[in-house]
Protein backbone atom coordinates (compact mmCIF):
# COMPACT_ATOMS: atom_id res chain seq x y z
CA UNK A 1 0.00 0.00 0.00
CA UNK A 2 0.91 3.54 -0.59
CA UNK A 3 2.19 6.30 1.80
CA UNK A 4 0.44 7.31 4.51
CA UNK A 5 0.78 10.97 4.09
CA UNK A 6 -2.05 12.43 6.77
CA UNK A 7 -2.73 10.26 10.27
CA UNK A 8 -5.35 11.32 12.01
CA UNK A 9 -5.43 9.74 15.83
CA UNK A 10 -7.62 10.03 18.22
CA UNK A 11 -9.15 12.95 16.95
CA UNK A 12 -11.69 14.82 19.59
CA UNK A 13 -13.00 18.46 19.50
CA UNK A 14 -14.94 19.78 22.39
CA UNK A 15 -17.15 23.16 21.94
CA UNK A 16 -17.93 23.82 25.61
CA UNK A 17 -20.05 20.67 26.44
CA UNK A 18 -20.62 19.58 22.80
CA UNK A 19 -18.49 16.99 21.64
CA UNK A 20 -18.22 17.84 17.85
CA UNK A 21 -15.34 15.34 17.42
CA UNK A 22 -15.08 12.50 19.48
CA UNK A 23 -11.79 9.68 18.88
CA UNK A 24 -11.81 10.14 15.18
CA UNK A 25 -9.26 8.16 13.18
CA UNK A 26 -8.05 7.79 9.72
CA UNK A 27 -5.35 7.64 7.53
CA UNK A 28 -5.14 9.63 3.87
CA UNK A 29 -2.51 7.82 1.95
CA UNK A 30 -0.68 8.79 -0.94
CA UNK A 31 -2.69 8.96 -4.22
CA UNK A 32 -6.13 8.20 -2.96
CA UNK A 33 -8.99 10.13 -3.02
CA UNK A 34 -10.84 9.58 0.19
CA UNK A 35 -14.76 10.89 1.07
CA UNK A 36 -15.74 11.82 4.24
CA UNK A 37 -18.99 11.66 4.78
CA UNK A 38 -22.06 12.36 7.03
CA UNK A 39 -25.25 14.21 7.38
CA UNK A 40 -25.62 18.09 8.25
CA UNK A 41 -23.57 18.53 11.67
CA UNK A 42 -21.33 15.64 12.06
CA UNK A 43 -18.15 17.44 11.94
CA UNK A 44 -16.85 16.85 8.68
CA UNK A 45 -15.80 20.80 8.47
CA UNK A 46 -14.10 20.57 12.15
CA UNK A 47 -12.10 17.43 10.95
CA UNK A 48 -10.51 19.99 8.14
CA UNK A 49 -10.87 23.10 9.71
CA UNK A 50 -8.27 20.93 12.51
CA UNK A 51 -6.58 19.72 9.67
CA UNK A 52 -5.22 23.39 8.38
CA UNK A 53 -4.99 24.94 11.56
CA UNK A 54 -8.50 26.81 11.25
CA UNK A 55 -9.68 25.16 15.30
CA UNK A 56 -7.52 23.47 17.56
CA UNK A 57 -8.52 20.09 18.65
CA UNK A 58 -8.90 19.26 21.86
CA UNK A 59 -6.94 16.10 22.21
CA UNK A 60 -5.50 13.66 19.41
CA UNK A 61 -2.58 13.62 17.10
CA UNK A 62 -2.35 14.83 13.22
CA UNK A 63 0.77 13.76 11.60
CA UNK A 64 1.97 14.47 8.06
CA UNK A 65 4.29 11.78 6.60
CA UNK A 66 4.76 10.06 10.24
CA UNK A 67 5.94 14.00 11.62
CA UNK A 68 3.20 14.70 14.74
CA UNK A 69 2.07 18.64 13.56
CA UNK A 70 2.00 19.85 17.22
CA UNK A 71 6.00 18.51 17.16
CA UNK A 72 7.12 19.84 14.08
CA UNK A 73 9.50 22.35 13.45
CA UNK A 74 8.86 25.90 11.76
CA UNK A 75 9.98 24.19 8.44
CA UNK A 76 8.01 21.58 8.63
CA UNK A 77 4.88 23.48 9.31
CA UNK A 78 5.77 25.44 6.62
CA UNK A 79 6.10 22.73 4.30
CA UNK A 80 2.82 21.36 5.59
CA UNK A 81 0.91 24.29 4.79
CA UNK A 82 2.46 24.44 1.29
CA UNK A 83 1.73 20.46 0.50
CA UNK A 84 -1.78 21.01 1.79
CA UNK A 85 -4.47 22.77 0.10
CA UNK A 86 -7.76 23.50 0.64
CA UNK A 87 -11.07 24.27 -1.56
CA UNK A 88 -13.98 25.82 0.52
CA UNK A 89 -17.33 24.80 0.04
CA UNK A 90 -18.73 28.36 -1.21
CA UNK A 91 -16.74 29.99 -4.24
CA UNK A 92 -18.82 33.16 -3.41
CA UNK A 93 -17.06 34.19 -0.07
CA UNK A 94 -13.55 32.10 -0.12
CA UNK A 95 -12.44 34.76 -2.92
CA UNK A 96 -11.34 38.46 -1.51
CA UNK A 97 -13.59 41.17 -3.57
CA UNK A 98 -11.47 43.65 -3.48
CA UNK A 99 -8.49 41.35 -5.10
CA UNK A 100 -8.31 40.74 -9.00
CA UNK A 101 -8.34 37.06 -10.75
CA UNK A 102 -4.44 37.71 -11.11
CA UNK A 103 -3.61 39.13 -7.56
CA UNK A 104 -5.81 35.89 -5.67
CA UNK A 105 -3.98 33.86 -7.70
CA UNK A 106 -0.70 35.17 -7.28
CA UNK A 107 -1.38 34.95 -3.52
CA UNK A 108 -0.09 31.66 -2.16
CA UNK A 109 3.21 31.99 -4.35
CA UNK A 110 3.80 34.88 -3.06
CA UNK A 111 3.48 33.70 0.68
CA UNK A 112 5.52 30.19 -0.30
CA UNK A 113 8.25 32.33 -2.08
CA UNK A 114 10.70 31.06 -4.72
CA UNK A 115 8.86 31.81 -7.70
CA UNK A 116 10.10 34.51 -10.09
CA UNK A 117 7.65 36.77 -11.34
CA UNK A 118 8.02 34.86 -14.26
CA UNK A 119 7.53 31.15 -12.64
CA UNK A 120 4.56 33.12 -11.47
CA UNK A 121 3.28 34.32 -14.62
CA UNK A 122 3.22 30.86 -16.29
CA UNK A 123 2.18 28.55 -13.95
CA UNK A 124 -1.24 30.96 -13.58
CA UNK A 125 -1.57 31.14 -17.39
CA UNK A 126 -0.88 27.64 -17.94
CA UNK A 127 -3.61 26.20 -15.09
CA UNK A 128 -5.81 29.48 -16.02
CA UNK A 129 -5.61 27.09 -19.62
CA UNK A 130 -6.31 24.09 -18.21
CA UNK A 131 -9.13 24.41 -15.91
CA UNK A 132 -10.72 26.24 -19.15
CA UNK A 133 -10.37 29.71 -18.24
CA UNK A 134 -9.24 32.63 -20.06
CA UNK A 135 -6.09 34.91 -19.96
CA UNK A 136 -8.20 38.44 -19.58
CA UNK A 137 -10.30 36.97 -16.96
CA UNK A 138 -6.91 37.72 -14.76
CA UNK A 139 -7.96 41.46 -14.40
CA UNK A 140 -11.45 40.98 -13.30
CA UNK A 141 -12.99 40.53 -9.62
CA UNK A 142 -14.69 37.72 -8.47
CA UNK A 143 -17.76 39.34 -8.50
CA UNK A 144 -17.61 39.09 -12.64
CA UNK A 145 -17.56 35.33 -12.59
CA UNK A 146 -20.03 32.47 -11.60
CA UNK A 147 -20.14 30.39 -8.97
CA UNK A 148 -18.52 27.30 -11.22
CA UNK A 149 -16.09 29.70 -12.52
CA UNK A 150 -15.37 30.72 -9.28
CA UNK A 151 -14.80 27.65 -7.66
CA UNK A 152 -12.27 26.93 -10.65
CA UNK A 153 -10.49 29.62 -9.39
CA UNK A 154 -10.28 28.84 -6.28
CA UNK A 155 -8.79 25.51 -7.50
CA UNK A 156 -6.39 27.13 -9.52
CA UNK A 157 -5.40 29.35 -6.15
CA UNK A 158 -4.93 26.07 -4.55
CA UNK A 159 -2.94 24.26 -7.03
CA UNK A 160 -0.59 27.24 -7.83
CA UNK A 161 1.91 26.01 -5.39
CA UNK A 162 1.94 22.33 -6.33
CA UNK A 163 0.70 21.15 -3.03
CA UNK A 164 0.11 17.19 -2.66
CA UNK A 165 -3.04 17.33 -0.46
CA UNK A 166 -6.05 18.89 -1.42
CA UNK A 167 -8.73 18.58 1.35
CA UNK A 168 -12.36 19.41 -0.20
CA UNK A 169 -14.97 20.82 1.88
CA UNK A 170 -18.31 20.10 -0.18
CA UNK A 171 -16.85 21.94 -2.96
CA UNK A 172 -19.54 21.79 -5.10
CA UNK A 173 -22.77 21.57 -3.02
CA UNK A 174 -22.72 25.39 -3.34
CA UNK A 175 -23.55 24.76 -6.98
CA UNK A 176 -25.93 25.27 -9.31
CA UNK A 177 -26.43 20.85 -10.13
CA UNK A 178 -25.95 21.59 -13.37
CA UNK A 179 -21.97 22.96 -13.09
CA UNK A 180 -21.59 19.78 -10.65
CA UNK A 181 -20.85 17.67 -12.42
CA UNK A 182 -18.27 20.06 -14.40
CA UNK A 183 -16.71 20.88 -11.07
CA UNK A 184 -15.87 17.31 -10.05
CA UNK A 185 -14.45 16.09 -13.24
CA UNK A 186 -12.16 18.90 -13.45
CA UNK A 187 -10.97 17.90 -9.90
CA UNK A 188 -11.05 14.28 -10.79
CA UNK A 189 -8.94 14.91 -13.84
CA UNK A 190 -5.95 17.43 -11.83
CA UNK A 191 -6.00 14.53 -9.54
CA UNK A 192 -5.22 11.81 -11.98
CA UNK A 193 -2.68 14.44 -13.63
CA UNK A 194 -1.12 15.99 -10.62
CA UNK A 195 -1.12 12.66 -8.70
CA UNK A 196 -3.14 14.66 -5.71
CA UNK A 197 -4.45 12.99 -2.54
CA UNK A 198 -7.83 14.25 -1.81
CA UNK A 199 -9.90 14.26 1.03
CA UNK A 200 -13.14 14.97 -0.68
CA UNK A 201 -16.20 15.86 2.15
CA UNK A 202 -19.70 15.54 1.33
CA UNK A 203 -22.97 14.59 2.40
CA UNK A 204 -24.07 13.28 -1.16
CA UNK A 205 -23.33 9.59 -1.38
CA UNK A 206 -23.63 9.67 -5.14
CA UNK A 207 -20.81 12.06 -5.30
CA UNK A 208 -18.77 10.29 -3.47
CA UNK A 209 -19.40 6.87 -4.93
CA UNK A 210 -18.43 8.71 -8.21
CA UNK A 211 -14.84 10.04 -7.09
CA UNK A 212 -13.58 8.53 -3.60
CA UNK A 213 -12.10 4.84 -3.66
CA UNK A 214 -12.18 4.92 0.03
CA UNK A 215 -14.78 6.58 2.30
CA UNK A 216 -15.28 7.84 6.03
CA UNK A 217 -18.45 7.54 7.62
CA UNK A 218 -19.01 10.08 10.21
CA UNK A 219 -22.07 10.60 12.72
CA UNK A 220 -22.18 12.39 15.84
CA UNK A 221 -18.21 13.12 15.58
CA UNK A 222 -17.32 9.39 15.67
CA UNK A 223 -16.10 7.30 12.60
CA UNK A 224 -19.13 4.69 12.19
CA UNK A 225 -17.29 2.77 9.67
CA UNK A 226 -14.54 2.52 7.31
CA UNK A 227 -13.43 0.96 4.14
CA UNK A 228 -13.62 1.16 0.48
CA UNK A 229 -16.04 2.77 -1.30
CA UNK A 230 -17.02 -1.05 -2.69
CA UNK A 231 -17.05 -2.59 1.00
CA UNK A 232 -19.29 0.19 2.48
CA UNK A 233 -21.78 1.08 -0.62
CA UNK A 234 -22.48 -3.10 -1.05
CA UNK A 235 -22.66 -4.33 2.29
CA UNK A 236 -22.95 -1.14 5.10
CA UNK A 237 -21.76 -2.72 8.28
CA UNK A 238 -23.20 0.27 10.79
CA UNK A 239 -26.98 0.71 10.56
CA UNK A 240 -26.46 4.47 10.41
CA UNK A 241 -24.55 3.95 6.87
CA UNK A 242 -27.95 2.19 5.71
CA UNK A 243 -29.64 4.56 6.51
CA UNK A 244 -27.34 7.10 4.92
CA UNK A 245 -27.98 4.88 1.73
CA UNK A 246 -31.39 4.11 1.82
CA UNK A 247 -32.35 7.91 1.90
CA UNK A 248 -30.02 8.89 -1.39
CA UNK A 249 -31.21 5.42 -2.91
CA UNK A 250 -32.00 5.79 -6.54
CA UNK A 251 -35.70 5.95 -7.46
CA UNK A 252 -37.82 3.26 -8.58
CA UNK A 253 -38.98 4.58 -12.31
CA UNK A 254 -41.96 2.28 -12.06
CA UNK A 255 -42.94 3.54 -8.69
CA UNK A 256 -42.36 6.99 -9.63
CA UNK A 257 -44.22 6.49 -12.60
CA UNK A 258 -47.32 5.54 -10.50
CA UNK A 259 -46.80 8.20 -8.09
CA UNK A 260 -46.96 10.41 -10.83
CA UNK A 261 -50.06 9.15 -12.35
CA UNK A 262 -51.92 9.04 -8.96
CA UNK A 263 -51.21 13.00 -8.37
CA UNK A 264 -52.35 13.88 -12.51
CA UNK A 265 -55.06 12.31 -11.07
CA UNK A 266 -55.63 14.14 -7.87
CA UNK A 267 -54.93 17.06 -9.73
CA UNK A 268 -58.00 16.54 -12.83
CA UNK A 269 -60.27 15.55 -9.75
CA UNK A 270 -60.01 19.28 -8.22
CA UNK A 271 -60.17 20.61 -11.43
CA UNK B 1 -23.96 35.80 -16.14
CA UNK B 2 -19.76 37.27 -17.20
CA UNK B 3 -19.21 40.20 -17.64
CA UNK B 4 -20.96 43.73 -16.97
CA UNK B 5 -19.20 46.39 -18.89
CA UNK B 6 -20.05 48.84 -16.45
CA UNK B 7 -18.17 52.28 -16.92
CA UNK B 8 -16.16 51.47 -13.77
CA UNK B 9 -15.35 48.48 -13.04
CA UNK B 10 -13.64 48.75 -10.01
CA UNK B 11 -14.59 47.38 -6.69
CA UNK B 12 -13.88 50.31 -4.72
CA UNK B 13 -15.55 53.78 -3.05
CA UNK B 14 -14.65 56.61 -6.05
CA UNK B 15 -16.03 53.73 -8.40
CA UNK B 16 -19.52 52.89 -6.35
CA UNK B 17 -19.90 56.80 -5.38
CA UNK B 18 -19.35 57.57 -9.26
CA UNK B 19 -21.60 54.91 -10.12
CA UNK B 20 -24.45 56.05 -7.79
CA UNK B 21 -24.13 59.30 -8.94
CA UNK B 22 -24.00 59.12 -13.23
CA UNK B 23 -25.39 55.44 -13.18
CA UNK B 24 -28.87 54.93 -14.27
CA UNK B 25 -31.25 53.97 -11.50
CA UNK B 26 -29.93 55.59 -7.89
CA UNK B 27 -32.29 57.34 -5.25
CA UNK B 28 -32.58 61.01 -5.66
CA UNK B 29 -32.13 61.99 -2.11
CA UNK B 30 -28.65 60.27 -2.57
CA UNK B 31 -28.02 61.84 -5.94
CA UNK B 32 -28.81 64.99 -3.93
CA UNK B 33 -26.62 64.44 -1.17
CA UNK B 34 -23.52 63.63 -3.08
CA UNK B 35 -24.42 66.81 -5.03
CA UNK B 36 -24.34 68.90 -1.98
CA UNK B 37 -21.33 66.97 -0.86
CA UNK B 38 -19.49 68.15 -3.51
CA UNK B 39 -20.55 71.56 -3.34
CA UNK B 40 -20.04 71.90 0.33
CA UNK B 41 -16.08 70.66 -0.04
CA UNK B 42 -15.42 72.78 -3.33
CA UNK B 43 -16.90 75.73 -1.28
CA UNK B 44 -14.78 74.85 1.93
CA UNK B 45 -11.90 75.36 -0.11
CA UNK B 46 -12.61 78.06 -2.86
CA UNK B 47 -14.95 79.62 -0.59
CA UNK B 48 -13.41 82.88 0.72
CA UNK B 49 -12.51 83.87 -2.67
CA UNK B 50 -16.11 83.84 -3.49
CA UNK B 51 -17.01 86.31 -1.53
CA UNK B 52 -18.75 89.22 -3.64
CA UNK B 53 -17.89 91.55 0.13
CA UNK B 54 -14.96 91.90 2.47
CA UNK B 55 -16.67 89.55 5.27
CA UNK B 56 -15.19 91.60 7.97
CA UNK B 57 -15.46 95.16 6.46
CA UNK B 58 -17.59 97.01 9.18
CA UNK B 59 -20.07 99.45 7.51
CA UNK B 60 -22.31 101.45 9.93
CA UNK B 61 -24.64 102.51 6.90
CA UNK B 62 -25.20 99.27 5.61
CA UNK B 63 -25.99 97.45 8.82
CA UNK B 64 -29.22 95.37 9.37
CA UNK B 65 -29.97 95.50 5.27
CA UNK B 66 -32.65 92.86 4.81
CA UNK B 67 -31.43 90.53 2.00
CA UNK B 68 -32.00 92.35 -1.36
CA UNK B 69 -29.98 92.84 -4.88
CA UNK B 70 -26.67 94.74 -3.00
CA UNK B 71 -26.84 91.91 -0.23
CA UNK B 72 -28.09 89.10 -1.19
CA UNK B 73 -28.21 87.52 1.92
CA UNK B 74 -28.30 90.78 3.87
CA UNK B 75 -25.73 92.02 6.53
CA UNK B 76 -25.39 92.05 10.48
CA UNK B 77 -25.82 94.93 12.62
CA UNK B 78 -21.98 96.05 11.59
CA UNK B 79 -22.72 95.92 8.71
CA UNK B 80 -20.85 93.04 7.30
CA UNK B 81 -22.36 90.87 4.36
CA UNK B 82 -23.64 87.77 5.51
CA UNK B 83 -23.13 85.80 2.33
CA UNK B 84 -19.75 87.11 2.48
CA UNK B 85 -19.51 85.74 6.05
CA UNK B 86 -20.70 82.25 5.14
CA UNK B 87 -18.75 81.73 2.29
CA UNK B 88 -15.78 83.16 4.26
CA UNK B 89 -16.60 80.91 7.40
CA UNK B 90 -17.40 77.50 5.08
CA UNK B 91 -13.18 76.59 5.57
CA UNK B 92 -13.62 76.90 9.18
CA UNK B 93 -16.54 74.65 10.06
CA UNK B 94 -16.09 72.09 7.17
CA UNK B 95 -12.44 71.70 6.66
CA UNK B 96 -12.11 71.73 10.84
CA UNK B 97 -15.15 68.91 10.84
CA UNK B 98 -12.54 66.90 7.80
CA UNK B 99 -9.69 67.48 10.07
CA UNK B 100 -11.39 66.06 12.93
CA UNK B 101 -12.77 63.20 11.49
CA UNK B 102 -9.68 62.22 9.88
CA UNK B 103 -7.71 62.59 12.72
CA UNK B 104 -10.26 60.63 14.77
CA UNK B 105 -10.38 58.24 11.80
CA UNK B 106 -6.63 57.44 11.55
CA UNK B 107 -6.13 57.11 15.44
CA UNK B 108 -9.27 54.91 15.66
CA UNK B 109 -8.51 52.62 12.47
CA UNK B 110 -5.11 52.20 13.83
CA UNK B 111 -5.92 51.43 17.77
CA UNK B 112 -8.31 49.04 15.82
CA UNK B 113 -6.53 47.03 13.63
CA UNK B 114 -4.21 47.08 16.74
CA UNK B 115 -6.09 45.79 18.94
CA UNK B 116 -7.42 43.31 15.87
CA UNK B 117 -3.78 42.06 15.94
CA UNK B 118 -2.73 41.93 19.05
CA UNK B 119 -3.07 39.52 21.65
CA UNK B 120 -6.10 39.07 24.14
CA UNK B 121 -4.88 40.81 26.88
CA UNK B 122 -3.74 43.88 24.88
CA UNK B 123 -6.87 43.84 22.65
CA UNK B 124 -8.71 43.60 26.02
CA UNK B 125 -6.45 47.01 27.72
CA UNK B 126 -7.25 48.83 24.39
CA UNK B 127 -10.59 48.25 24.72
CA UNK B 128 -11.29 49.36 28.36
CA UNK B 129 -9.10 52.20 27.62
CA UNK B 130 -11.75 53.10 24.98
CA UNK B 131 -14.44 52.41 27.54
CA UNK B 132 -12.96 55.01 29.73
CA UNK B 133 -13.06 57.83 26.82
CA UNK B 134 -16.53 56.71 25.46
CA UNK B 135 -17.89 57.73 29.35
CA UNK B 136 -17.46 60.88 29.23
CA UNK B 137 -20.00 62.71 26.92
CA UNK B 138 -17.56 63.44 23.64
CA UNK B 139 -19.12 67.60 24.05
CA UNK B 140 -18.04 67.43 27.82
CA UNK B 141 -14.80 66.26 26.86
CA UNK B 142 -14.38 68.82 24.26
CA UNK B 143 -15.18 71.68 25.81
CA UNK B 144 -12.50 70.56 29.04
CA UNK B 145 -9.89 70.01 26.72
CA UNK B 146 -9.95 73.15 24.99
CA UNK B 147 -10.22 74.36 28.50
CA UNK B 148 -7.24 72.89 29.31
CA UNK B 149 -5.52 73.49 26.01
CA UNK B 150 -5.34 77.44 24.44
CA UNK B 151 -8.40 78.06 23.54
CA UNK B 152 -8.16 78.17 19.36
CA UNK B 153 -9.79 76.32 16.78
CA UNK B 154 -6.66 74.18 16.44
CA UNK B 155 -7.04 73.03 20.10
CA UNK B 156 -10.93 72.52 19.43
CA UNK B 157 -9.62 70.43 16.47
CA UNK B 158 -7.42 68.17 18.59
CA UNK B 159 -9.94 68.04 21.29
CA UNK B 160 -12.76 66.94 19.13
CA UNK B 161 -10.29 64.41 17.74
CA UNK B 162 -9.64 63.02 20.91
CA UNK B 163 -13.41 63.07 21.66
CA UNK B 164 -13.61 60.81 18.69
CA UNK B 165 -11.45 58.10 17.88
CA UNK B 166 -12.81 55.96 20.96
CA UNK B 167 -16.13 55.47 19.36
CA UNK B 168 -14.00 54.93 15.72
CA UNK B 169 -11.74 52.51 17.43
CA UNK B 170 -14.37 50.28 18.90
CA UNK B 171 -16.76 50.17 16.11
CA UNK B 172 -14.03 49.55 13.49
CA UNK B 173 -12.95 46.78 15.65
CA UNK B 174 -15.57 45.34 15.53
CA UNK B 175 -15.88 45.44 11.61
CA UNK B 176 -12.15 43.99 11.36
CA UNK B 177 -13.70 41.11 13.87
CA UNK B 178 -16.13 40.66 11.29
CA UNK B 179 -14.23 40.64 8.11
CA UNK B 180 -11.61 38.38 9.83
CA UNK B 181 -13.77 35.89 10.33
CA UNK B 182 -14.56 35.56 6.42
CA UNK B 183 -14.08 32.30 4.21
CA UNK B 184 -11.68 34.37 2.67
CA UNK B 185 -9.29 35.76 5.11
CA UNK B 186 -9.51 32.31 6.54
CA UNK B 187 -8.41 30.85 3.08
CA UNK B 188 -5.52 33.08 3.44
CA UNK B 189 -4.55 32.78 6.68
CA UNK B 190 -4.13 29.06 5.84
CA UNK B 191 -1.94 29.45 3.37
CA UNK B 192 0.47 31.19 5.50
CA UNK B 193 -0.45 34.62 4.91
CA UNK B 194 1.10 37.04 7.87
CA UNK B 195 -1.02 38.16 10.16
CA UNK B 196 0.00 41.84 8.83
CA UNK B 197 -0.64 41.27 5.43
CA UNK B 198 -3.96 40.02 6.26
CA UNK B 199 -5.01 43.07 7.96
CA UNK B 200 -3.48 45.24 5.20
CA UNK B 201 -4.42 43.23 2.09
CA UNK B 202 -7.54 41.59 3.24
CA UNK B 203 -9.43 42.72 6.04
CA UNK B 204 -8.80 46.58 5.54
CA UNK B 205 -9.76 46.88 2.41
CA UNK B 206 -12.53 45.02 2.67
CA UNK B 207 -14.13 47.08 5.55
CA UNK B 208 -13.19 50.65 4.36
CA UNK B 209 -16.79 50.91 3.24
CA UNK B 210 -18.14 50.38 6.82
CA UNK B 211 -15.32 52.76 7.95
CA UNK B 212 -16.32 54.99 5.30
CA UNK B 213 -20.05 55.25 6.62
CA UNK B 214 -19.28 55.64 9.76
CA UNK B 215 -16.97 58.53 9.01
CA UNK B 216 -19.22 60.58 7.13
CA UNK B 217 -21.88 59.98 9.93
CA UNK B 218 -19.14 61.35 11.68
CA UNK B 219 -18.45 64.03 9.96
CA UNK B 220 -22.10 65.14 9.78
CA UNK B 221 -22.10 65.30 13.48
CA UNK B 222 -18.82 66.92 13.90
CA UNK B 223 -19.86 69.70 11.84
CA UNK B 224 -22.86 70.38 14.28
CA UNK B 225 -20.58 70.15 17.23
CA UNK B 226 -17.82 72.75 15.84
CA UNK B 227 -20.87 74.84 15.52
CA UNK B 228 -22.16 74.10 18.90
CA UNK B 229 -18.95 75.02 20.37
CA UNK B 230 -18.64 78.30 18.02
CA UNK B 231 -22.12 79.48 19.45
CA UNK B 232 -20.72 78.82 22.77
CA UNK B 233 -17.78 80.99 22.36
CA UNK B 234 -15.16 78.30 21.99
CA UNK B 235 -13.82 78.42 18.97
CA UNK B 236 -11.94 80.81 16.46
CA UNK B 237 -11.68 84.24 17.89
CA UNK B 238 -14.16 87.02 17.56
CA UNK B 239 -14.10 88.61 14.12
CA UNK B 240 -13.95 85.11 12.60
CA UNK B 241 -16.77 83.91 10.62
CA UNK B 242 -17.61 80.24 11.23
CA UNK B 243 -21.34 79.87 11.05
CA UNK B 244 -21.70 78.79 15.11
CA UNK B 245 -20.31 82.28 16.49
CA UNK B 246 -22.49 84.15 13.47
CA UNK B 247 -25.92 82.30 14.95
CA UNK B 248 -24.59 83.68 18.65
CA UNK B 249 -23.93 87.10 16.87
CA UNK B 250 -27.61 87.23 15.29
CA UNK B 251 -29.14 86.08 18.52
CA UNK B 252 -30.26 89.75 19.93
CA UNK B 253 -31.53 90.35 16.76
CA UNK B 254 -33.57 87.19 15.84
CA UNK B 255 -36.64 89.42 15.66
CA UNK B 256 -36.01 92.06 13.71
CA UNK B 257 -32.87 90.74 11.90
CA UNK B 258 -33.64 86.99 11.31
CA UNK B 259 -31.51 86.43 8.24
CA UNK B 260 -27.97 86.73 10.37
CA UNK B 261 -28.60 83.92 12.44
CA UNK B 262 -30.58 82.03 9.58
CA UNK B 263 -28.56 81.20 7.05
CA UNK B 264 -25.66 80.08 8.87
CA UNK B 265 -28.43 77.81 10.50
CA UNK B 266 -28.94 77.16 7.42
CA UNK B 267 -25.74 75.99 6.34
CA UNK B 268 -25.21 73.98 9.12
CA UNK B 269 -28.43 71.95 8.75
CA UNK B 270 -27.35 71.66 5.13
CA UNK B 271 -24.17 70.11 5.42
CA UNK B 272 -24.61 67.82 8.48
CA UNK B 273 -27.93 66.21 6.55
CA UNK B 274 -25.81 65.67 3.14
CA UNK B 275 -23.01 64.29 4.94
CA UNK B 276 -24.86 62.14 6.88
CA UNK B 277 -27.09 61.39 3.91
CA UNK B 278 -24.08 60.39 1.81
CA UNK B 279 -23.09 57.66 4.52
CA UNK B 280 -26.47 56.43 4.08
CA UNK B 281 -26.11 55.78 0.54
CA UNK B 282 -22.88 54.53 0.97
CA UNK B 283 -24.47 52.00 3.16
CA UNK B 284 -27.14 51.33 0.73
CA UNK B 285 -25.03 50.73 -1.74
CA UNK B 286 -23.15 48.01 0.24
CA UNK B 287 -26.58 46.77 1.40
CA UNK B 288 -26.97 42.86 -0.87
CA UNK B 289 -30.76 43.33 0.21
CA UNK B 290 -30.77 47.09 -1.25
CA UNK B 291 -31.28 44.85 -4.80
CA UNK B 292 -28.73 47.22 -6.57
CA UNK B 293 -26.30 44.71 -5.34
CA UNK B 294 -24.81 42.62 -8.44
N1 LIG C 1 -17.05 27.37 16.21
C1 LIG C 1 -17.99 26.55 16.71
N2 LIG C 1 -18.51 26.78 17.93
C2 LIG C 1 -19.44 25.95 18.45
N3 LIG C 1 -19.90 24.86 17.85
C3 LIG C 1 -19.43 24.57 16.63
C4 LIG C 1 -18.43 25.40 15.99
N4 LIG C 1 -18.15 24.87 14.79
C5 LIG C 1 -18.91 23.76 14.66
N5 LIG C 1 -19.67 23.58 15.76
C6 LIG C 1 -20.60 22.46 15.99
O1 LIG C 1 -19.90 21.27 15.77
C7 LIG C 1 -20.73 20.31 15.11
C8 LIG C 1 -20.06 19.84 13.85
O2 LIG C 1 -20.03 20.92 12.93
P1 LIG C 1 -19.40 20.81 11.48
O3 LIG C 1 -19.47 22.16 10.87
O4 LIG C 1 -18.08 20.16 11.56
O5 LIG C 1 -20.44 19.83 10.77
P2 LIG C 1 -20.50 19.40 9.24
O6 LIG C 1 -20.47 17.93 9.23
O7 LIG C 1 -19.45 20.11 8.46
O8 LIG C 1 -21.93 19.88 8.82
P3 LIG C 1 -22.41 20.52 7.43
O9 LIG C 1 -22.71 19.37 6.51
O10 LIG C 1 -23.67 21.26 7.81
O11 LIG C 1 -21.35 21.42 6.92
C9 LIG C 1 -22.05 20.99 14.87
O12 LIG C 1 -22.95 20.57 15.86
C10 LIG C 1 -21.74 22.46 15.01
O13 LIG C 1 -22.86 23.13 15.51
MG1 LIG D 1 -19.46 21.58 6.89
Amino acid sequence: MSEVLIEVAGLTKRFGILSALDNVSFELRAGEVLGLVGESGSGKSTVIRCLVGLAQQTSGRIAYRGIDLAAATAAERRQYRRDVQMIFQDPYSSLDPRMTVQQILEEPMLVVGGFSARQRQERILHLLHRLGLKEEHLSRYPKHFSGGQRQRIAIIRALTVEPKVLLCDEPVSALDVSVQAQVLNLLRDMQKELGLTILFVAHDLAVVKYLCSRVVVLHHGIVEEAGTVDEVYGAPKAAYTRELLDAVAEPDPQAERARRAARLKRLAAIR
Amino acid sequence: MTIDNAPFDRVSFVGVLSRRLFGRGGPVVDRLALVMVGILLVLAVVGPWLAPHDPYAVDPIASLEPPGAAYWLGTDDTGRDVLSRLLAGAPLTILSAVAVVVGSTIIGVFVASVATLAPRWLDDALMRCTEIFLSIPSLVLALGLTAVLRPSLTSIIIAMVMALWPATARITRNILRETMTSAYVEAAKIMGVSRLRLMLRHALPNSLDAIYVHASMELSGTIVMISGLAFLGVGAPPPSADWGSMIAQGQDFITTAWWISLFPGLAITVAALAFGLVGGAIRRINDPTSGRAQ
